[in-house]
């Protein structure tokens, strides 16, 4: 179920009510019910592939407490990991791989049979919730974290219908302690929760959904389009990502929020950061400290020497393109942001501190950060290796044999971009860059605003409404 | 410090008010900007006027036959349904939301075109059939196509969420008084054409080839289609309309998989199918807008050799084979 699809009108509201109806101890239980109706409502059958990393994750972090042999207790810990990869290898790793060897075999002339595809769909947010799961058995294995011994509130944990298919990734000692605190109406909350749904929803309805317009037209063949039309439609790309993700974080915090729950920040101003770690330390934060805290630190860290930090830079990023698809593409935004990691650690080896234009600084940044990072999404955005290069070649050859168009006009093309798109769409992300600006990102400043709150609310619900994309789209992270 | 129930009961109320305002401003506009068009479709869809022959197709239907030609040759009341962008989809729920208040046509006319069996989005332009949802078909196709569709007279506003940027455009178009007849001042029976303008070099340019990708489910509504005219008695002949000089089926990589299949079709059925793109006048560019679009003076040419042809067909008692001899 999309958040942004008239069903979750009718779930949301009947979900939270019902939730505060009943008495705490069938509360979990109406939760995971809810959830497995939410994520059943994409490809019921997956629920079978959530119940088996379930399953494996839950007896290992047992078994894992209960043990006191070191080396059965991590045998149990990489049976955790062979259960929750090998689901990813199988449904979204696996014809990648094929298409690699098949592709190896033929450069190679070697006259043997192509090996077959499995063509399996891939389970809506499979990385997100593998990756949670791990999360857990990490934790208890390093001792940070009991077992739960409740079935039922450990696969809530993974099941968590707000943040299931695309997150936040939480982590169990935030997360499961509030399954089982008693959560009174608040009717703060509420008011806390439906405001962030409604920010998270005005970006994804107004801006995202609009914006996907252009990028689509451009990015189904590149190599027909103008340079700044290739530019204009990476920049669009840029804010798209942005509002599409980030709106479907705050509606996931926010819809959690009205029943008293509270997940973790997974955005903070990304586009504002200075340099290539602080994005990193503001964008999809749940994952990045993911692969900090378990990849990272796994490997050395910084504490190995500057050659292996630098190795392990570029394999953390690496992987974690890997974790957003099976495509070289993903791989190629991860070195390239890798690349961006060490170039910016040579500049601070070499640099000389000084107080001196700071805000000039800052600026120069953050404008250096923004351009580097939407470059990077070239490849994040195009079908393959080869289009992100012929993208390239176009935007920095200036080469192209036709006219710049700012809008589309033609409606046949499915993908209508008029002025008027041009224009709500421009005015939308200055408003939402300038709201971001000014207010933290959970916007508690405005409960002490009631006046500046309801003005607030009542513009963005009813921009939403007036100039919301309500055809079906669905969430570009949920592919991941 | 209000209680927050309040505060959300107030912003939730303003915004409401504005969220009316706006869409009832919006609707106006529409309503102004596409007057004709609102009266085009509340003729097919609402109105109970008997036709002999009814013109279904795109706007290569709409913009190409002028029914005030057919039927003085062929002393018909014919009506020109043909909408812009429509497809497969689209004719048939036209068709079937036609035959909801009006008697079935003797002679329904067909125009296919390769994109007519592209489904990309199933209904070109769902805002324009918003306010005709008391047909039943055009509110069950709406709805089953993911439109919110039959609320109730005072929960009007909610048809806001069927508006496309495009819409919100003309709607202010019509708030300036403006109308939507940007390339023709000629309207009769559904037929809109230009009476001035000519296809220009530019729409002569190559193109590389794309694919339509024929939609899996694009033959269910040609064989209802069929099956429709079968069971009503209704004559069932296809066409395609003139294009200049061939330029627009080259167009389409897959253009001979689409004619494949309607000569399939054709063959199956007996139905006439008048392929009208290597006519002469097809390399007269005096008598194009573009490449895909008659001009005024190509239309009415058009409809005089498809009114003769017409008229022989009604002649010819040997079509569409489910017809019974001496049914009409």
């Amino acid at each position: 179920m999309l958040f942004n699809s008239p069903g979750f009108l009718l779930f949301f509201p009947v979900v939270t009510l019902i939730y505060f109806l009943l008495p705490h101890r069938y509360r979990w239980l109406h939760l995971l019910l809810a959830s497995c109706v939410f994520y059943m409502s994409f490809v019921p059958a997956y629920i079978l592939i959530l119940a088996a990393i379930i399953v494996i994750d839950y007896t290992a972090a047992l078994l894992i407490k209960k043990s006191v042999d070191i080396r059965y207790r991590r045998r149990l810990l990489y049976a955790s990991f062979v259960g929750n990869i090998g689901v990813l290898a199988v449904f979204k790793y696996f014809d990648f791989f094929i298409q690699n060897i098949n592709s190896f075999l033929s450069s190679l002339h070697i006259p043997v049979q192509h090996l077959p595809y499995l063509h399996l769909i891939l389970p809506i947010g499979l990385s997100f919730h593998t990756f949670q799961a791990m999360s857990y058995t990490i934790e208890v294995y390093k001792g940070n974290q009991e077992p739960e011994r409740h079935f039922g509130i450990y696969a809530l944990y993974v099941m968590f219908y707000p943040q299931l298919v695309a997150g936040p990734i939480e982590r169990p000692q935030r997360l499961l302690p509030q399954f089982r605190v008693v959560h009174h109406f608040s009717s703060l909350n509420l008011l806390e929760g439906l405001r962030l749904m409604l920010w998270g929803f005005f970006k994804k309805l107004v801006i995202a959904d609009r914006l996907a317009f252009y990028v689509n037209i451009i990015f189904s063949n590149v190599g027909h389009y103008h340079y700044l039309n290739l530019l204009e439609a990476l920049l669009f790309f840029s804010i798209q990502i942005y509002c599409d993700f980030s709106g479907y974080s705050d509606i996931a915090v926010g819809a959690a929020r009205t029943m008293g729950f509270s997940l973790s920040l997974n955005f903070n101003r990304p586009y504002y950061a200075t340099n290539i770690r602080e994005f990193w330390q503001r964008w999809h934060i749940s994952l990045a400290t993911w692969f900090r805290d378990y990849i990272y630190f796994s490997l050395g860290g910084n504490k190995k020497g500057t050659a292996r930090l630098y190795m392990n830079i570029v394999i953390v990023f690496a992987l974690s393109g890997l974790w957003h698809g099976a495509n070289w593409t993903f791989v190629a935004w991860g070195l390239l942001h890798s690349a961006y990691f060490l170039i910016y650690l040579l500049i601070l080896r070499h640099k000389k501190q000084s107080a001196r234009f700071n805000s000039l600084k800052n600026l120069v940044g953050m404008i250096i950060t923004f351009s580097a990072v939407t470059l990077s999404w070239i490849f994040f955005r195009a079908e393959n290796i080869d289009d992100s290069l012929l993208l390239i070649r176009q935007i920095f050859t200036r080469y192209s044999g036709f006219p710049f168009q700012l809008v589309f006009n033609d409606k046949i093309t499915m993908s209508y971009f008029g002025i008027g798109t041009l224009w709500i769409a421009g005015i939308a992300t200055v408003l939402m860059l300038a709201v971001e600006r000014i207010f933290p990102p959970d916007f508690s400043m405005l409960n002490k605003k009631p006046a500046l709150d309801i003005a607030f609310c009542s513009v963005i619900l009813s921009l939403i409404f007036l100039f919301g994309v309500f055809h079906k789209t669905s969430f570009i992270y949920f592919q991941f | 410090m209000i209680n927050p129930i309040y505060r959300i009961l107030i912003f939730v109320t303003i915004a409401l008010v504005i969220c009316m305002s706006g869409s009832g401003l919006i609707d106006k506009g529409i309503h102004t900007y596409h007057e004709q068009r609102i009266e085009w479709l509340t003729e097919i869809l609402e109105k109970k006027t008997a036709y002999d022959v009814l013109f279904l197709g795109s706007s290569r239907t709409h913009n190409a036959i002028n029914p005030h030609v057919i039927d003085s040759i062929c002393s018909t009341n014919s009506y020109n349904a043909g909408m812009n962008g429509a497809n497969i989809f689209e004719f048939s729920m036209l068709l079937d939301a036609y035959l909801e208040n009006h008697p079935p046509p003797a002679y329904l006319v067909l125009t296919l075109d390769v994109p007519s069996f592209s489904l990309p989005q199933k209904i070109f332009t769902p805002s324009q059939y918003i306010i005709f949802t008391d047909n039943p078909v055009i509110r069950r196709s709406l709805s089953d196509n993911g439109y919110l569709s039959g609320f109730p007279e005072s929960f009007s506003f909610l048809r806001m969420t069927c508006y496309d940027d495009k819409d919100k455009q003309d709607a202010i178009e019509g708030l300036n008084h403006q109308r939507h007849l940007y390339f023709s001042w000629y309207s009769y029976k559904g037929f809109l054409s230009d009476t001035l303008q000519v296809s220009s070099p530019a729409d002569s340019a190559e193109h590389t080839p794309i694919l339509m990708n024929v939609s899996s489910g694009s033959l269910d509504y040609l064989h209802h289609i069929i099956k429709t005219c079968r069971e009503l008695g209704i004559r069932l002949i296809f066409t395609y309309a003139p294009e200049y000089k061939s330029l627009r089926q080259l167009r389409y990589s897959d253009s001979k998989q689409v004619f494949r299949l309607i000569y399939d079709t054709v063959r199956a059925n007996n139905i006439p199918y008048l392929r009208h793109d290597s006519l002469s006048i097809c390399t007269d560019p005096s008598l194009f807008r573009d490449v895909s679009h008659l001009n005024r003076k190509g239309a009415d040419t058009y409809s005089i050799i498809l009114a003769t042809k017409l008229r022989e067909i009604m002649n010819d008692s040997n079509i569409n084979h489910w017809l019974r001899p001496g049914l009409r």
